[in-house]
């Protein structure tokens, strides 16, 4: 498949194009769901995404390289990819200002206990939890617990006596007074375990 | 395989494209989140193994396998050469192999925070040598700016602002342990003032040596324990990751490492590893290689048919870019703050200023290499048709136009004294003026003739245009400080007793303490308008004088141009030069720097004329010394007239000597004149030597002048502009007298020195305000710099309309981005509205508003107070009604003495009024000493009261009440 090197920067470029409304149509949704929606990890590390990213780029080279050029870049052909790619565009820049309003908010997604008693140490991870020299607070409902430890992603708490034994929910509120989700949290009667 | 290798070639070129667009994308803050240096390994694998499957076809392209070897042998000087680079010189970067710091690559700092009380900072480490020594810590001091306020009265928070100029430094503790629980005593801590003393921006903080610190935690603190008074915050950085910007630095000594030589070695590979990890570095040598490789390429193939054809369009769209690349680049220091996307452009490009002007360099040199003959053969042809035109024009003009003929009369001195009537002839001389201004309208008929109606009529608009930019509001700034001087020597000129008499007048100490005698032929010229006009303390007739010299220096500049040039091009350079900010600035200030650009114009021109008449007698290797003096009669009296009233001007007119001399070493073959070259040549340099080393002879008798500041000129270029500028001045002065352009030298070889000027003189222009003394360099750059334009616009396009278009528009890109954003931004054409609001050329002496002050100064004197200062202004002492009595100069510079004589103790006794500039620098020498005990006793004095603060604090008016 010996194209002409024109053909072959055209066909690069058409792809390179494919691959960002790809990526901007299919990964980036999946990363909002998975970090912000399902809160199944806090983020996706960059490295992930670059794999990703040059594994679909890779992918549309070689289809692309193997297609028969006439029949698939056509002028309306053309059009159509360039009109995508701006709306992908205009809709990525969009989301990206939405995704940065949405990381000034404290978010949890993992304790190391459901439960507590007084004193117990409770390991708190998530992100937006703001820098070391600006720490927050901890509550659960209105009992608020003793920070020992506040890093951006990790906060470290220490329960206090409580005033009763409850179920309830447990918040990260930053520096700026932002409060994160709720976790289900119980406040447990040291009497009562075993 | 063929396929196959198709596929990697077109996954190359398709990564190639996306880490380029992604790069762009993400500048712009289309960012998809990528690792870049992922992307950047994934791009460099796929290249490489292109060039291994096209090892074949690259030594298809080179021709043969010798050609082949060849390329492979001078890739491998290539890689040597920038593998001895990485050793040598991370370790003149880095400091010696003694010592190792190890300082955070590619910091960007996120935030700023400031030492305050009761709150310490605390950064901890893993050592990764032994020898730990000492700590570096950036810290960044800002000043408190607070807002323009008149204070009436006295208060408590008005005190407070009052003292925050005193000098009471910050006092800061520092210590250092290991960063273990169980260690809780620091091994070191010492208490440290900050102030404005320290060298580098990093704060060293030192401490006995931990000889086994390698692998062990430590953790430094800082603490402040006393806020300072000296105006200034201290800031420190901090990365995202929450580290400030600090380096541990191990020390090792000389007798440790002859014990152990691997130490030298793992300190020199440390360094080398720290080189390449800065991002900036890896491109340039990425960049630097590929360039090498590219001109070992070009070399090897510069025999084969067609090659140079077909490299042509590639070189001319390259240096097309590098030029953009520039000129975008070089608005740095423009106009662009405010514009913030535009300015994330400006700054990452002038990150790599020298890369891209390498790459300019190379593709400029090329492409005339390459086109050499073909362009000198079309500047042969141009030239000679516009000298054609105008031979033709000459001659016709007196059939033409009778009326203008009539005008035509001789001056007839020659004849009649080859006759012997010697009376007559001397009669003949005395009426000369007479019959000069009786021929003007012949001799400007017949010149405007010549030059074309056109071109008259542009000329005449360009002076126009710069005589009302620089006449337009030529007052409406108030005096600034060097300008004092020239108003002080007008005054005693003009009170009559001056005298001509005695050309070392002024240069006595005794007879000239009142006289600032420096650039007197200027002050002389100032003194007779200010006669003329009227009033010697009117701000526009001080300055007048320098608008006519500045109008004159762009006349002779245009004859000077257009010995060389043609006549589109000099006007070109003619208008660029007119509206050129330092030329505006020069021409508008009462200094003797216009007087020292015209001189040096005009004897250039002169010199060029006299070569231009004999020629005829200087190609022959024997000379005819009658003739040759005989047909420039009286171009060499004049020059030489006017080179010493030019050394009385300002020393610097000596340079001219230099690209004289050169020339004349160059150009002219007589061997006579070859020899009086290097001889006189030789001696200048000896005498300066002498001069520097020796004896200072330079400033007695005739060179003599009282505040004569510069006689060291050669430490005084080499601090200013350092090697590269002297490289200017002895070099490329020389090389703008070459007197036919195309045949004389090499474009490609004037392009190579020409784009490194401009790069230079140009993309940095704006550092270099201290440029007065060199203010004569600058119309030659200018020529240089519209000729290189015009070679590289001929490479472009034979229209000869487009040419000039394009050549304007280049030129205002590369040359005049800080006239139009600055200087004219209104009525760029007719006139140029100066004034406070503008802050003409950020210059900070013009903004400190001394009518303002001196009026506040007059509110609060009475006959008794003493007004004190270290930078009072006569003038304005004078225009308010102040006697000379009533003030007391704390300094004494070598260029005015004028004071009045008070003890501390009758000062003690006195109601003062003290005047205060915080951000103008004293140099303290031996003449402030024995002031400095009463500055002390007034400055330190807590029983001051601030009536006056101007803007951003830059002066300040005290009251001190007697006690």
């Amino acid at each position: 498949m010996n194209l002409p090197f024109w053909e072959k920067i055209k066909t690069a470029v058409i792809s390179i194009l494919e691959a960002v409304i790809f990526y901007i149509l299919v990964v980036i949704p999946a990363e909002y769901f998975l970090t912000e929606r399902f809160l199944v990890f806090p983020f996706l590390p960059p490295d992930v995404k670059t794999f990703i990213f040059i594994a679909i780029l890779t992918i549309i080279f070689v289809i692309n390289f193997f297609s028969i050029p006439p029949k698939r870049f056509s002028w309306l052909f053309f059009i159509i990819v360039f009109i995508l790619t701006g709306l992908s565009a205009f809709g990525y820049k969009k989301y990206l200002n939405y995704y940065g309003e949405l990381q000034t908010y404290p978010k949890i997604y993992s304790v190391s206990h459901e439960w507590g008693i007084q004193a117990s140490l409770i390991n708190i991870e998530g992100k937006n939890f703001g820098p070391t020299w600006q720490p927050g607070r901890v509550f659960v409902n209105e009992i608020e617990f003793r920070v020992i430890f506040w890093s951006p992603y990790l906060v470290v708490a220490e329960q206090p006596i409580p005033s009763g034994f409850f179920k309830g929910k447990l918040y990260v509120q930053d520096f700026d007074n932002k409060r994160s989700n709720g976790w289900e949290f119980e406040i447990k009667d040291p009497g009562s375990l075993e | 395989m063929s396929k196959l290798r198709s596929l990697i070639e077109f996954l190359t070129i398709g990564f190639l494209l996306s880490t380029i667009t992604l790069f762009i994308g993400n500048f712009f803050g289309f960012s998809l989140g990528i690792n870049f240096d992922f992307l950047f390994r994934i791009l460099t694998g796929f290249m490489l193994l292109t060039l291994l499957v096209n090892l074949k076809n690259i030594k298809n392209i080179l021709g043969s396998s010798t050609v082949f070897n060849k390329f492979l042998l001078l890739t491998a000087i290539n890689i040597f050469l920038l593998v001895l680079f990485l050793l040598f010189y991370p370790i003149f970067h880095f400091g010696s192999p003694l010592i190792f710091e190890d300082r955070i690559v590619n910091y960007k700092a996120s935030q700023e925070r400031e030492i305050v009380l009761e709150e310490s900072i605390r950064q901890n480490f893993l050592a990764k040598s032994n020898n730990l020594g000492t700590i570096g810590l950036k810290l960044i001091s800002k000043d408190i700016i607070i807002d323009a306020q008149i204070i009436e009265g006295i208060n408590e928070e008005e005190k407070t602002k009052a003292e925050l100029f005193s000098e009471k430094p910050d006092k800061i503790v520092f210590r250092i342990k290991e960063d273990k629980e169980e260690i809780k005593d620091y091994f070191y801590e010492n208490t440290y003032e900050l102030n404005q003393g320290w060298q580098t921006d990093y704060f060293l903080f030192g401490f006995p040596i931990q000889y086994e610190s390698e692998g062990r935690s430590y953790i430094f603190e800082i603490e402040q324990i006393e806020e300072g008074e000296t105006g200034k915050v201290f800031l420190i950085e901090r990365n995202s990751q929450g580290n400030f910007n600090f380096y541990p630095r191990y020390v090792y000594s000389l007798k440790e490492l002859k014990s152990d030589y691997q130490q030298i070695l793992l300190n020199i590979s440390r360094k080398t590893n720290q080189f390449l990890e800065e991002k900036n570095n890896q491109v340039n040598l990425i960049f630097a290689f590929l360039l090498i490789e590219f001109l070992i390429f070009v070399f090897l193939k510069k025999d084969e048919k067609n090659f140079i054809k077909k490299l042509n369009p590639y070189l001319k769209y390259g240096l097309l870019l590098g030029l953009l690349l520039i000129a975008i680049a070089s608005l740095k220091v423009d106009f662009i703050e405010h514009i913030i996307s535009l300015k994330n452009i400006v700054s990452f490009l002038s990150a790599y200023n020298l890369t891209l002007a390498f790459f300019t360099i190379t593709f400029c040199f090329l492409l005339f290499y390459s086109n050499k003959k073909k362009v000198e053969k079309d500047l042969e042809g141009e030239k000679k048709r516009e000298e054609d035109i105008e031979k033709k024009r000459d001659k016709e003009f007196d059939k033409k136009f009778p009326f203008f003929a009539w005008f035509n009369f001789g001056y007839g001195i020659g004849k009649v004294w080859e006759e012997g009537r010697y009376f007559l002839a001397i009669g003949k001389i005395i009426a000369s003026p007479l019959v000069w201004l009786a021929r003007l309208p012949y001799v400007l008929g017949r010149w405007v003739h010549r030059e074309g109606v056109w071109h008259a009529l542009i000329l005449l608009l360009i002076l126009l245009n710069s005589f009302f930019i620089l006449v337009n509001n030529l007052d409406i700034l108030p005096l600034q400080n060097d300008e004092f001087l020239t108003w002080d020597a007008v005054k005693y000129i003009s009170s009559g007793n001056f005298s001509l008499t005695d050309l070392k007048y002024g240069s006595d100490w005794s007879s000239a303490e009142h006289f600032y005698s420096r650039g007197l032929p200027y002050s002389l010229g100032v003194s007779s308008f200010t006669y003329i006009l009227g009033d010697y303390n009117s701000i526009f007739n001080l300055r007048i004088f320098s608008v006519i010299l500045g109008i004159f220096s762009l006349i002779f500049f245009y004859l000077f141009c257009r010995l060389h040039l043609q006549k589109t091009l000099s006007l070109i350079a003619l208008y660029f030069f007119s509206i050129f900010y330092l030329f505006v600035y020069h021409s508008r200030v009462s200094r003797f720097y216009s007087l020292l650009l015209l001189l040096f114009i005009i004897i250039s021109y002169l010199f060029m004329l006299f070569y231009k008449n004999s020629y005829a007698y200087l190609k022959n290797k024997e000379i005819n010394l009658k003739r040759l003096l005989l047909s420039n009669k009286i171009i060499i009296p004049i020059s030489i007239f006017l080179f010493f009233i030019g050394l009385k001007t300002h020393y610097n007119l000596f340079f001219i000597i230099f690209p004289i001399l050169i020339f004349s070493l160059i150009y002219i073959k007589n061997k006579f004149i070859k020899w009086m070259s290097i001889l006189v040549l030789s001696m200048i340099f000896m005498a300066m030597i002498i001069n520097y080393y020796f004896y200072n002879f330079f400033p007695s008798w005739y060179f003599n002048s009282y505040g004569s500041i510069n006689i060291h000129f050669l430490e005084q270029i080499y601090n200013l502009f350092n090697f590269p500028m002297i490289l200017l001045i002895f070099f490329i002065s020389a090389l703008i007298y070459f007197k036919v352009l195309p045949k004389s030298i090499q474009f490609s070889y004037i392009t190579f020195v020409s784009i490194f000027s401009f790069f230079l003189f140009f993309v940095n222009g704006r550092a270099f305000h201290d440029s007065r003394y060199f203010i004569f360099l600058f119309p030659f750059l200018m020529i240089i710099l519209i000729f290189t334009i015009y070679l590289i616009v001929k490479n472009y396009t034979n229209n000869k309309t487009l040419s000039v278009v394009i050549l304007l528009i280049m030129g205002v890109l590369l040359t005049n981005k800080a006239q139009i954003a600055f200087v004219c931004k209104e009525n760029l054409f007719f006139s140029c509205p100066i004034s406070d609001e503008t802050r003409i050329f950020g210059l900070d002496r013009w903004n400190y508003g001394y009518d303002k002050i001196y009026s506040i100064i007059k509110e609060n004197m009475n006959e008794d107070t003493l007004l004190v200062g270290r930078s009072l202004n006569p003038y304005y002492r004078e225009k308010y009604g102040i006697s000379p009595e009533q003030e007391y100069i704390v300094s004494r510079t070598a260029e005015r003495l004028r004071h009045t004589n008070y003890s501390l103790e009758e000062i003690k006794k006195k109601d003062i009024i003290l005047v205060v500039y915080p951000q103008i620098v004293y140099t303290a020498n031996n003449y402030l000493q024995e002031y400095e005990d009463v500055w002390d006793y007034l400055y330190n004095n807590e029983d001051k009261q601030i009536i006056y603060q101007s803007e951003e604090g830059k002066a300040l008016i005290f009251r001190i009440e007697k006690k």
